[in-house]
């Protein structure tokens, strides 16, 4: 009954609510009764919210029955992940201790957004546990199936969020990103994702991870979707301290089709990735014209600061109630917080002085090139049971690598947009777009390309 | 490899004993396992190459 309309983007569905084709009301019905079908398998939403979704929806049509525009997302159904606060409900960002706690008085700022520009939230989705992890296998709310196949990984820690928008549980999400938890899952389940620009996004009525290398961004299945919610998401908000006061800079659906400098990043981001990861980029670099190797020296230094650096900013932020309750945590993650709570402050404010060199030493290469290319993650998604994988001749363990080669560009808050390429194997695997800071647009505009090209490019799968 | 293992464990308690939060014992494997994939890291950054008189990233955003 609904077959025609499941598997539609959010340009699609938008187009179509606007022109009056289809009512936003017959679009979330839809999405209910998918979500209804996989989500048991699945386990990506947390929290459904069908009267929610039936009264935006409403809203839609009746505004457009009013002579009134909805919005550039009218009707399109989107989810959120566990930690975007949502009026009325607990933001549990993936704890057993969160979901105990009050409920939210008002939407996210970005979620408060997605309503004005039109969006019908679905729901909240299934995330590591304080976003501290790359698999979303988590001890209260359970694992996350990658709708490609359900023995494996969705990718963390917005696993819940990449499944549904793989699985056509709605046609976007918003998620975050600290060191990779958007661009690690969009690689494993096929998708596009954007981390903005730190700074870009404010991250108001969000539950933190660290503060200084928290990002939110959108996931989607098309790069026309990504750049639909990124734009209807922009916009100071002092409620974010590390929001930057600076105009929005839309990147539109019409992508720049000039010639684009772009440079293959070897050296880490070659030898951390198995054959699939870098026969990705070796595709993506041919439909680029991307002839150049770039080196990013400092690579491995800032990942390892970004790593020092979360542990020690999730135990300070966990502190109390790792003392009070530390029963309650998911033991994934409180063995890393409390490790995190015994770092000097010395090696921290080491690991920040490595930040701010590779920082400029990015910034160096942005001379000689527009855009940074590298895989997004070492290998495609690992089975749920496999805890160790192959890289650079070595047996490495899988849930600390996943991340190797997003959390050096996330500790410089580069603008990255993840884009999915296809594997040997069958298996999604994305690459790692990387812009200069504040220039998204040409992130966007090399996404474009890969995706007209056949290359890049991502539908709803399951049944 | 016990002898590191034993080595991290006493190093863990003598550091949470001063920083804390305090490790209940049934979680110390998960700690002290935490500990030693983090220890690569720590000894990667304290060995970088920087002047101390370098500038920082910082929180503070005025």
């Amino acid at each position: 009954m609904n077959s025609d309309i499941e598997g539609l983007g959010a340009v699609e569905i938008a187009t179509a609510v606007r022109a009056g084709r289809l009512s936003a009301v017959r679009i979330a019905g839809a999405a209910l009764t998918r979500i209804e079908r996989l989500n048991g398998s699945l386990n990506a939403f947390r929290v459904v919210l069908p009267e929610r979704v039936l009264a935006e929806a409403a809203a839609v049509d009746q505004a457009l029955r009013s002579g009134v525009d909805p919005g550039p997302l009218a009707g399109v159904p989107y989810g959120l992940k566990d930690l975007f606060d949502v009026e009325g409900l607990p933001t549990a960002a993936g704890s057993k201790i969160g979901v105990e706690g009050p409920p939210a008085t008002r939407d996210a700022v970005l979620a408060a957004r997605m309503r004005a520009a039109g969006a019908v939230l679905l729901g909240v989705q299934v995330m590591d546990e304080y976003a501290y992890g790359f698999t979303t296998q988590n001890a209260h709310f359970g694992t996350v199936a990658n709708p490609h196949d359900p023995e494996r990984t969705a990718g963390g820690s917005s696993g819940g969020s990449a499944a549904a928008v793989a699985a056509g549980l709605g046609a976007l999400a918003l998620a975050s990103d600290t060191n990779g938890s958007i661009r690690v899952p969009a690689s494993f389940c096929g998708l596009f994702g954007l981390k903005p620009t730190f700074g870009r996004l404010p991250r108001t009525g969000s539950f933190p991870f660290v503060f200084d290398l928290d990002h939110l961004g959108p996931l989607a299945r098309s790069v026309g979707d990504l750049a639909l919610a990124y734009d209807a998401l922009q916009g100071y908000d002092a409620g974010d301290p590390a929001c930057v006061d600076r105009p929005a800079e839309p990147v539109g659906l019409e992508f720049a089709s000039t010639p684009l400098r772009v440079g293959v990043l070897g050296g880490w981001f070659h030898d951390m990735a198995a054959g699939a990861a870098r026969d990705a980029v070796a595709a993506a670099a041919e439909a680029l014209k991307a002839r150049k190797r770039a080196e990013l020296h400092g690579a491995e230094a800032v990942r390892s600061a970004a790593f020092l650096i979360t542990a020690a900013s999730g135990a300070n932020l966990h502190r109390r109630n790792l003392a009070e309750r530390p029963q309650d945590f998911d033991p994934a993650t409180r063995g890393r917080l409390l490790a995190g709570a015994l770092l000097p402050a010395d090696a921290v404010i080491q690991a920040q002085r490595v930040r701010r060199r590779v920082y400029e030493e990015a910034l160096g290469l942005f001379g000689d090139f527009d855009l940074l290319l590298a895989p997004a993650t070492p290998v495609p998604a690992p089975r749920h049971d496999e805890s160790t994988i192959e890289l650079a001749g070595q047996s490495v363990a899988t849930r600390p690598n996943l991340g190797a080669l997003t959390q050096p560009i996330s500790a410089i808050g580069l603008p990255v947009l993840a884009a999915p390429m296809q594997a040997g194997s069958g298996l999604p695997i994305g690459v790692q777009l990387i812009a200069p800071p504040w220039r998204e647009d040409l992130a966007f505009a090399a996404a474009a390309r890969l995706e007209a090209a056949g290359l890049s490019h991502s539908k709803a799968v399951g049944p | 490899m016990a002898d590191d293992t034993a080595h991290d464990l006493a190093l863990v308690l003598s550091l949470a004993e001063v920083f804390g939060p305090p490790i209940q014992p049934t979680h110390l494997d998960e700690v002290v396992a935490a500990w030693r994939l983090m220890r690569p890291h720590l000894d990667r950054v304290r060995a970088a190459d920087l002047a101390c008189t370098e500038e920082p990233a910082a929180l503070f955003r005025p």
